[in-house]
């Protein structure tokens, strides 16, 4: 299937996105819990995209079928890939989230301010998160429904012709990847929960409170939303190739433009992943001078 | 803007009374007004880093008083402020007194607090 091209994609994606966070840094912070904050975001961030990496890249092997030359070996694995990455990177953003820099001192302050999972999310990442979302749900539906019954091809027949094509995205494929994108949206939410409820920064610029927080949240969805474009970008690629495969040759039919289209719009979902992916978390505020 | 509260670990007033004496304050001094959302418990115990058992004693305690409620969907919410009972001429006399003399004395109002707190949890002094 798409798996290896996305494979590819996501750690050419990850090593770009990994310069322009190392390019584009804030000023360092004077504030010493600020600082803290930041090193511990810092060092969530490389860790979390490290597992989503070492997962996306176990996953084509974990069943041992890869390469047998079977029906579908290693291809359900394959397209599982991007979610291997979202959510390995979730886990491990929940896990640091959790253990989130605590108060200390003998006297804490505390602002009596209610906070939402999705105060802190970038409004843009909610919305491409959502459509991606749909349009996964909406791609995995309508293959099946077009599929052949074994969900691994698709197949078209005329009076004296018949023709398959695949593999295509049926239910054989389509399942896991549905299961693996309700997984995937689950854990983003307690996610984004987690990240609503943890300690607030002890800092004199509330700023840079909410930037961190912010950061956090934009973290979470970064990858959620690019596994699940990327996971999309497969999906159509993948059924589009097999379409257009059927509806050309010595009976074209109009599957073969049709199919054309949506393989483009399956290279524009994992271009649109690519730049989520590579869209660097809010910047702090430059320090200000602390009231005396 | 939200008013904020602290904590101090170190007074000899329990965390959960600090919590509940100030949150009473702001809604009886209307920096918190009807309809108002408190944070929910697990962020406000993580934000002051005491137990969540601790503010969900001072939330209960203000639900008691008629100052909060709990609700499923919103979490806990002003309410508003209930009816107190008049305070008497000669408590009022007394606390224009004790303000007067701090001024004096150049004592700065958050000790001053902290004097009505211990006599209120240690019992009269007098």
């Amino acid at each position: 299937m798409a798996g290896l091209p996305l494979l590819l994609a996501l750690v050419v994606t990850v090593l770009v996105g990994t310069g322009v966070a190392v390019v584009r840094r804030s000023p360092p912070s004077r504030e010493g819990t600020v600082a803290a904050a930041r090193r511990h975001a810092t060092a969530l961030s490389g860790a979390a995209v490290a597992a989503g990496v070492l997962a996306a890249l176990a996953v084509p092997f974990s069943d041992g079928s890869w390469g047998t030359g079977e029906p579908g070996s290693g291809g359900r694995e394959l397209v599982l890939v991007p979610l291997a990455f979202g959510i390995a990177h979730t886990v491990v953003l929940t896990v640091g989230e959790l253990t989130w820099p605590r108060p200390a001192g003998q006297v804490r302050r505390a602002r009596l301010v209610h906070r939402g999972p999705l105060d802190a999310a970038p409004a843009w990442l909610v919305r491409v998160g959502g459509a991606a979302v749909g349009l996964a749900v909406l791609t995995v539906v309508a293959a099946a429904l077009v599929a052949d019954d074994d969900g691994r091809g698709i197949s078209r027949s005329g009076e004296l012709w018949a023709r398959s094509s695949g593999p295509f995205p049926g239910w054989f494929y389509g399942g896991p990847a549905l299961a693996g994108l309700a997984l995937l949206i689950a854990l983003a939410g307690a996610a984004l929960r987690v990240v609503a409820t943890r300690a607030a920064v002890v800092t004199a610029d509330d700023r840079i409170e909410a930037a961190l927080r912010r950061a956090s949240a934009h973290r979470v969805l970064r990858g959620a939303t690019a596994a699940v474009l990327l996971l999309t970008g497969g999906l159509l690629g993948v059924a589009g190739t097999a379409a257009h495969s059927l509806g050309s040759g010595p009976t074209p039919s109009p599957l073969g433009p049709v199919g054309a289209a949506v393989a483009v719009l399956g290279l524009a979902c994992v271009t649109a992943g690519s730049v989520v992916l590579c869209r660097r978390a809010p910047g702090v505020p430059a320090d200000q001078p602390v009231p005396t | 803007m939200a008013p904020d509260i602290t904590v101090d670990v170190a007074s000899p007033t329990p965390p959960f009374e600090q919590i509940r004496s100030q949150i009473a304050g702001h809604v009886r001094g209307g920096l918190l007004a009807p309809g108002d959302r408190l944070p929910t418990m697990r962020a406000l115990a993580a934000d002051l880093g005491v137990a969540v058992g601790t503010v969900a004693r001072a939330y209960g305690e203000l639900e008691a008083g008629g100052l909060v409620a709990s609700r499923r969907r919103t979490g806990t919410v002003v309410t508003g402020q209930p009816a107190r009972p008049p305070v008497g001429d000669r408590v009022r006399a007394a606390a224009d007194a004790l303000v007067r003399a701090a001024r004096e004395d150049g004592v700065d109002d958050e000790t001053v607090l902290d004097v009505v707190r211990a006599a209120l949890t240690g019992g009269t002094t007098l």
